[in-house]
């Protein structure tokens, strides 16, 4: 009989943290205006003024040199294998000796303790401090964090979850200013948070100061129907890229058997077939106006696409009820043959379905409703944000080195220490290429890649045809991506309220689409939406971008 | 009619509250010293037990004083600013999503009452005519199993068993006939949610009814069967009088708690459902209140519960004492 | 048939009832037997009932030693496996930290139950005589812990100002005493006859005697 409401983390598409804030500086003093403005690639306009500050500029680590390259800014560098003797970077010990307190989630199964954890005392040696995580699992991450700051428990470095209500106060109260560390050309004493993307810094400025370190994401996050080609193959089809939405339908139609107990898709696409409509991703600006997706033309075009889908037949009638781990396992038994889902994850099914050598996977490119091409949705630029206690005993620099070195990009012997372990107790090398030993499996996921972490390179053990996949599926893409206007604003409205908001218009949409609703009732829970914060949220973004753009 | 040697010797379920050793049977009432020093031990006994309660369950309800505050985490609950009634706003502004949530949990309150309450009941009964024990041990350890699966995994069972792709539908679709459609049907969710709950906690609550049932002396079923009763008669003068006391008993608690009629099982369930039949008060307020981190409203949704629950218990306690029965407690 | 009843003490070992025989059917606690169809219709209800709730267990257990291209060419479920598998078994078992949870689980639970058991008994026990001192207020207080509820960040604050916070005891104590079982113990402790305590009482036992010799042992079956 217990009444207490946990923490379900459930599964948001995006939910964006804030950037600037268009309104009054809570606290007076201490907003750094740097005075050129020139070469930093989201700064404000124009020096002066307490609106903006001026983003750590961005200067690529010339480390390895990838076999894909990225085409343009925002693709992942693509690797065949791992470089062989990667370099060492950074020799000297980073900490200062004292204990260093960390509060994250984890993904998946904890780790053994440290005491019973020979990587984690490995990588205290090498930073050359005590390092102290407290992890818990994604689902309560939210409470616990919630829970610990209402305690006055602040780690030193923390990992800011989704989702967190007043989070610009909640940082000018309990965490540190990184402005003099990081804004503009200082982030170059920390080479490799200067080979973080320059997208991913607008998540972390708010009242005009930089408070914390991005963990990056990026491209690697843009989802798209991934599919087993070997299934499409078999099936006689050769070139599986649909041309329209009609050739999308009859396409599943080919992969669904429902006697057979097979269906195209493993959910509803409800995301595709938007992106074929070219409706916003979330929010889109023009001249200063912001509209939201939900109240374009297009949704209502790709809801009634959508019914068709349904009615067909072709979404695996689960769908709407199973859990996202039940929909891959889908995926790997062939009962589904597509599923929308990220790069990171396109190298995951590889890794947890050893047994089925056959699986060969892709991704579809969007096209054009009627023909021609779609507009793919840039994904999340980072998976959290991470700042530092205010009142921490540690030096900032101290921290921010622990950072850097957190963020040693792909090729590097850190990189290679840090998501792999030791050589020979955690990983063996296959040529160039580590593969984890059981050991190095349940010891090395302690959640240091949310500290910070390198941007994702596309590439995967043993296998190099993989990359070549993803680097050429990206480069396809990544001129068509569509960004979210709302990204690097902040509202409170949208910070308090945009999961209860997006919840209910959801819910509406998931009947209509299934058929126990009819279209009004789409249309009334966007009305809601409007009149319970859609509307509110409007202003404020419209005041934040223009006080960045003057 | 006399009184059957049945109904003599009818065990005191209802057992007249015995005068303590040594009160005066009279009106007049010992001065409170007097009543403390002669029943110090009792009051002894209840000590740890009382402390614990107030320390670890007392105590924090103090910190419900946010649901007058506008309570973020970083500001503690002392800084936090004051704002009335403004949480209470939820229940009050006769919101049509607050309003189906209240309707759902009325529905669902009255279906448990009515399937959910009594199985355990029935079952006990069929446990109890049970003539071998070690059949009885054995089906009733069997039965209490799926108390201890969590929620998340009971839903992930029934969706893989019943649902659209699961084995059931599976079975039907290959030997060519139609598809149930039991998981995801929004007609049949309040049916399935009872049907899960009953699934899942009917073996153990039938732990505290068998309880009852092995106070009755088997002397009274022979005496019974002397006096020519047969099984429907003993079970309608012994059996199920020694149950009334423990089924009211259990009745009122469970009206006490009638508001809450399962938060995980739902939230889990709801995207495929929708919300129009699947919301609940709390998880109402969970998709209004605590995704936005509104730790405030859910606290003023807890005591307006708790109130609710409060003066359910209190008034079913009064009309079971209108009929004679003992209740929770008696006045 | 005796007047007067002895101390009911229904032991712990099963008993068959006896069964007579009168006119070639055999009689259970002095009534014939049901009728073949009624006891095939109990058989047959609980049957299906139970089978209702093992299966899914088989098709846990199933899962968890198939063979893992059988899990995965199935989707997830096994109903049977196809051979044996303990890798999965072996792998949470070697790394210590699933047994070290579950030795800290069993520890919490034994002890954390015995401790449940032995209080809420004392605290239900000291309620159930009506008219003793202060017995209704403090019933009063239980039952309303029970519809009242902290939330989780007042209960967090008190556990870390009591300084429970990083022991065991912040699993145990805090939950130790249910109001719900103590309501339904102080239910079944008021059934026993008054006279009979009154005459140990007279017999000059003290009122821990009485507790512990008379009462727990006539109520050992609810305790469960």
């Amino acid at each position: 009989m217990s009444r207490s409401l946990k923490f379900l983390e459930t599964d948001r598409r995006t939910v964006l943290k804030g950037g600037v804030a268009a309104a009054v500086a809570a606290l007076g003093g201490g907003v750094l205006a740097s005075c050129s403005s020139e070469g930093s690639p989201s700064g404000g306009g124009g020096g002066g003024g307490g609106a903006t500050v001026e983003l750590p500029t961005y200067q690529r680590f010339e480390g390895a040199t990838p076999d894909f390259p990225a085409a343009a800014e925002g693709m992942n560098e693509g690797f065949r294998a791992y470089p062989s003797n990667p370099e060492r970077v950074i020799s000297e010990a980073l900490g200062d000796g004292e204990v260093i307190s960390f509060m994250t989630n984890i993904p998946g199964a904890i780790p053994p303790t440290r005491d019973s954890n020979s990587f984690w005392q490995a990588v205290e040696e090498r930073i050359g401090s005590p390092l102290e995580i407290s992890m818990s699992s994604n689902d309560e991450y939210s409470s616990k964090f919630a829970t610990r700051i209402a305690g006055g428990d602040i780690p030193d470095i923390l990992n800011i979850p989704k989702d967190v209500a007043q989070l610009p106060d909640l940082l000018e109260a309990t965490c540190l200013d990184l402005t003099e560390y990081l804004s503009g050309d200082a982030v170059l004493d920390y080479p490799f948070l200067a080979n973080l993307p320059s997208q991913s810094w607008p998540d972390t400025r708010f009242n005009g100061k930089i408070f914390a370190v991005p963990v990056p994401r990026g491209m690697s996050r843009t989802s798209a129907p991934i599919y087993r080609q070997d299934l499409t193959e078999a099936a006689g089809i050769s070139e599986a890229n649909p041309g329209s939405f009609d050739e999308f339908m009859d396409l599943c139609a080919e992969m669904t058997a429902p006697g057979a107990n097979r269906w195209a898709w493993a959910s509803m696409p409800s995301q595709y077939i938007q992106q074929m409509w070219g409706t916003p991703y979330l929010w889109a600006e023009d001249g200063g106006a912001f509209t939201h997706m939900y109240e374009t033309e297009e949704m209502l075009g790709a809801i009634e696409d959508m019914i068709a889908v349904w009615a067909a037949g072709v979404v695996n009638p689960d769908a709407y009820t199973a859990t996202g781990g039940a929909k891959k396992q889908w995926l790997a038994a062939g009962t589904a043959t597509f599923i929308h889902d990220s790069f990171v994850a396109w190298n995951q099914f590889y890794t947890d379905n050893p047994t089925i050598t056959e699986m060969q996977l892709n991704m579809l490119d969007v096209p054009g409703r009627d023909g021609g091409q779609g507009s793919p949705w840039m994904g999340a630029a980072n998976n959290n944000i991470t700042a530092f206690n205010a009142e921490s005993t540690h030096d900032p620099e101290v921290l921010l080195a622990i950072a850097n070195w957190m963020a040693a990009p792909f090729g590097t012997e850190e990189y290679l220490f840090r998501k792999f372990g030791v050589e020979g107790e955690h990983y063996e090398l296959t040529g160039t290429d580590p593969v984890p030993t059981a050991l190095g499996s349940s010891e090395v996921g302690i959640g240091l890649q949310y500290i910070s972490d390198a941007p994702m390179a596309l590439y995967l053990p043993g296998r190099p045809d993989v990359p070549e996949t993803q680097a050429a599926v990206q480069a396809a893409m990544v001129d068509r991506l569509v960004d979210d206007a709302s990204y690097g604003l902040y509202s409170e409205t949208k910070s308090r309220m945009n999961a209860q908001l997006e919840g209910a218009v959801n819910d509406a949409m998931n009947q209509v689409v299934q058929g126990n609703a009819g279209i009004e009732t789409f249309t009334d829970a966007v009305e809601t939406w409007r009149v319970n914060g859609g509307d509110a949220i409007r202003g404020e973004l419209e005041e934040a971008y223009a006080a960045e753009h003057g | 009619m006399p009184p059957s040697t049945a109904e003599r010797l009818a065990p005191p379920v209802e057992a007249a509250p015995s005068e303590p050793v040594g009160a005066a049977h009279r009106r007049p009432r010992l001065p409170w010293w007097r009543r403390l020093s002669r029943d110090r031990m009792l009051v002894l006994f209840a000590l740890p037990g009382m402390l614990a309660v107030l320390l670890f369950q007392y105590v924090p309800l103090l910190g419900n004083v946010i649901a007058f505050k506008a309570y973020q985490p970083f500001l503690g609950i002392g800084e936090s600013p004051w704002v009335g009634l403004e949480n209470f706003r939820i229940i009050f502004n006769g919101d049509p999503a607050f309003l189906a949530a209240l309707r759902n949990t009325l529905i669902l309150t009255g279906l448990q009452a009515l399937l959910v309450f009594p199985a355990p009941i029935v079952l006990a009964l069929l446990l109890n005519s049970l003539f071998s024990d070690r059949i009885k041990r054995l089906v009733q350890n069997v039965l209490y199993l799926p108390h201890f699966l969590s929620w998340v995994i009971v839903v992930a069972v029934f969706q893989q068993m019943l649902g659209g792709s699961g084995l059931l539908n599976n079975f039907l679709r290959t030997h060519d006939m139609a598809a149930l459609e039991i998981i995801g049907n929004p007609d049949v969710f309040h049916l399935l949610l009872t049907a899960q709950i009953i699934w899942k906690d009917t073996g153990w609550a039938t732990i505290i009814f068998l309880a009852a049932l092995s106070t009755v002396d088997p002397q009274l079923y022979e005496a019974a069967a002397v006096d020519g009763a047969g099984r429907l008669r003993q079970m309608w003068h012994i059996t199920l009088p020694a149950l009334k006391g423990v089924i009211i008993l259990l009745f009122i608690l469970r009206l006490g708690d009638s508001l809450s009629v399962g938060f995980e099982q739902i939230i889990l369930q709801q995207a495929a459902v929708g919300r129009g039949v699947s919301e609940v008060l709390d998880t109402y307020v969970y998709n209004n209140g605590i995704v936005g981190g509104q730790w405030g409203v859910s606290a003023a949704v807890g005591l307006v519960k708790g109130v609710v629950g409060v003066i359910l218990v209190l008034g079913a306690n009064k009309v079971a004492h209108i009929f004679g029965e003992q209740g929770v407690y008696k006045s | 048939m005796s007047a007067t009843r002895t101390v009911e003490r229904p032991s712990n070992r099963t008993v068959t009832p006896p069964t007579r025989q009168r006119r070639g059917r055999r009689l259970v606690l002095g009534t014939p037997l049901p009728p073949w169809y009624v006891q095939a219709a109990k058989a047959l209800v609980l049957g299906v009932f139970c089978a209702l709730v093992i299966a899914p267990f088989v098709a846990i257990i199933s899962t968890s030693i198939a063979p893992r291209d059988q899990i995965s060419r199935a989707g997830g479920l096994v109903l049977w496996p196809d051979a044996v598998n303990l890798d999965a078994y072996r792998s949470i078992l070697s790394g210590g930290v699933v047994t070290q949870a579950a030795l800290i689980s069993v520890g919490v639970t034994v002890v954390g139950t015995a401790l449940s058991l032995f209080t809420s008994c004392l605290l239900a026990y000291g309620l159930s005589r009506p008219g003793s001192f202060a017995s209704r207020p403090m019933l009063l207080i239980i039952l309303f812990s029970m519809l009242f509820s902290a939330g989780i960040i007042p209960t967090y604050l008190l556990v870390r100002g009591v300084g429970l916070i990083d022991t065991l005891w912040a699993l145990i104590l805090p939950t130790m005493i249910s109001g719900f079982n103590v309501v339904v113990l102080r239910s079944f402790f008021m059934n026993i006859p008054g006279e009979l305590l009154e005459s140990a009482r007279i017999d000059g036992a003290g009122e821990w005697r009485i507790f512990s010799g008379i009462v727990i042992p006539s109520r050992r079956r609810c305790w469960r």
